[in-house]
């Protein structure tokens, strides 16, 4: 074979190879005869040079464009419908992320002091990219599955100008549209919380390196990794929320709804998990006595509010996402009743 | 701020994108081959590029305006298109459209003191 006849061969190929399965025989015909008329039409019927195959490749294109206007569809993971709230979740996620690795690097390399100055610095910078990697990968896949199975029918692609939201009343705006700076911040706890029970749940407590390392937890830290999964789910369901009210940007009836039933669901998982004194450190204020040597933990006062702690503590968060929910369906039932006219009259 | 040989071009192929449809349909009553079609729009001033001509014609006839058929008797096997039915018709209509916008273009670009 010439090195003409290569290089055809190879174009001819590397264009097919991109085609559907069904399409490539017939394609592949058309493209060597095209190949060969654009090289006569050249050459004036001679024996084509390297030179002229070149040429004439050139002219028609890179493989991967030429099969992409065959194949007339553009392919991407990720479409024009989710790349912006893509591009802000894993702005999001990516900062979250970073700021919990480091938090949570710098009190591992505190705690137990690594060889020398170097490999912590370098554990740290790797593990934090790696981090990162990580939930790069999770928010694109993520995102890439959306965008596949998602129906873009051209059913699904048709609108109305009448569904259009109206915009809020300037007077009125704080009301309905939601601020993105809430929902983020929600976020970043989200992923701090995420890291701190699932990586260094003792840092809640009395923490002291006076003696070597000493760590009093507020929890049962055996208890506390069998309960895990609730606590993650609770966390979770926090961040769906989250993300929730990020992704719509105003509240309606069915935000609102939506938000209020993940509350419920937060709510009963907060009285489940910390509710019954087994996840809760039953020696805290023992082992604190013996540390500190205070008396004060030691007192029967100390001791009527250790017994109490875990009921606060639901009491307070019942408060809290009652609290967040009436005001969540207030903001959603007033986003309606501003805007009770949805569709625009002709 | 883009360069303004960039956008020039760009708009150009804009333009012209549009109209490559109507020149390929208006000479496709008789059969005819792509590189044929490239030729011969080529020297009525219409230059369009094998590489964009060829996928136009698949996708022309995915669309149902052409039929197509393969010669094999001559030296190279070859494709031929033609345009079927709605082809026809189609290409009626869309030259109905051409007709209109060449004559509104015509009053916009070339009379003054249109109201």
């Amino acid at each position: 074979m010439s090195k003409a006849e290569e290089y055809i061969e190879r174009y001819v190929y590397d264009v097919t190879r991109r085609l559907p399965q069904e399409q490539r025989a017939d394609i592949e015909k058309e493209l060597r005869t095209l190949i060969d008329d654009m090289l006569s039409a050249r050459t004036g019927g001679n024996e084509p040079s390297e030179a002229d195959v070149c040429a004439v490749l050139k002219e028609l294109g890179r493989p991967q464009e030429l099969a992409a206007k065959y194949r007339g569809t553009k392919r991407f993971l990720i479409g024009p419908d989710y790349y912006d709230i893509y591009w802000l979740v894993l702005k999001i996620v990516l900062c979250a992320t970073a700021f919990g690795l480091v938090v949570s690097l710098i009190v591992a390399s505190v705690t137990t002091p690594p060889q020398n100055a170097f490999s912590m610095a370098a554990q740290t910078f790797g593990g934090i990219i790696a981090g990162l990697v990580q939930a790069f990968g999770f928010v694109t896949i993520a995102f890439a599955l959306a965008e596949r199975f998602s129906t873009k029918t051209p059913e699904g692609l048709k609108w109305e100008p009448k569904d259009l939201p109206p915009v809020p009343p300037a007077n009125k705006k704080d009301v309905v549209t939601i601020k993105p700076a809430e929902p983020i911040v929600g976020l970043i706890f989200g992923v701090i919380g995420l890291v701190i029970f699932n990586a260094i749940p003792w840092i809640l407590g009395y923490v002291t390196a006076a003696e070597g390392m000493v760590s009093i937890p507020v929890f049962n830290l055996d208890v506390l990794r069998s309960l895990l999964p609730l606590i993650d789910l609770m966390i979770g369901l926090g961040m769906l929320k989250d993300m929730l009210r990020l992704a719509a940007g105003r509240y309606t009836v069915k935000v609102s709804v939506a938000i209020a039933l993940l509350n419920v669901a937060i709510l009963v998982l907060n009285i489940v998990i910390f509710l019954p004194p087994a996840i809760w450190n039953a020696g805290f204020l023992s082992s604190l006595y013996a540390a500190t040597g205070i008396a004060l933990f030691a007192s029967e006062g100390a001791k009527v509010f250790w017994m109490a702690l875990p009921t606060v503590v639901v009491v307070l968060g019942t408060v809290g996402y009652v609290t967040d929910t009436g005001v969540t369906l207030y903001r959603g039932a007033h986003g309606s009743a501003l805007f009770g006219m949805q569709t625009i009259e002709k | 701020m883009e360069d303004f040989q960039s956008v020039i071009i760009n708009m150009e192929q804009e333009l012209r994108r549009g109209i490559v449809t109507l020149c390929v349909l208006s000479r496709l009553k008789t059969p005819k081959y792509g590189y044929a079609l490239v030729e011969e729009l080529a020297d009525a001033g219409i230059g369009i590029e094998p590489g964009t001509l060829y996928p136009l014609l698949r996708r022309l006839e995915a669309q149902g305006l052409l039929k197509s058929e393969w010669e094999t008797s001559g030296p190279k096997p070859r494709k031929y298109y033609a345009l079927n039915e709605t082809g026809e018709k189609a290409y009626g209509l869309l030259c109905g459209e051409w007709e209109k916008i060449a004559h509104s273009i015509g009053r916009l670009i070339y009379e003054e003191g249109i109201e």
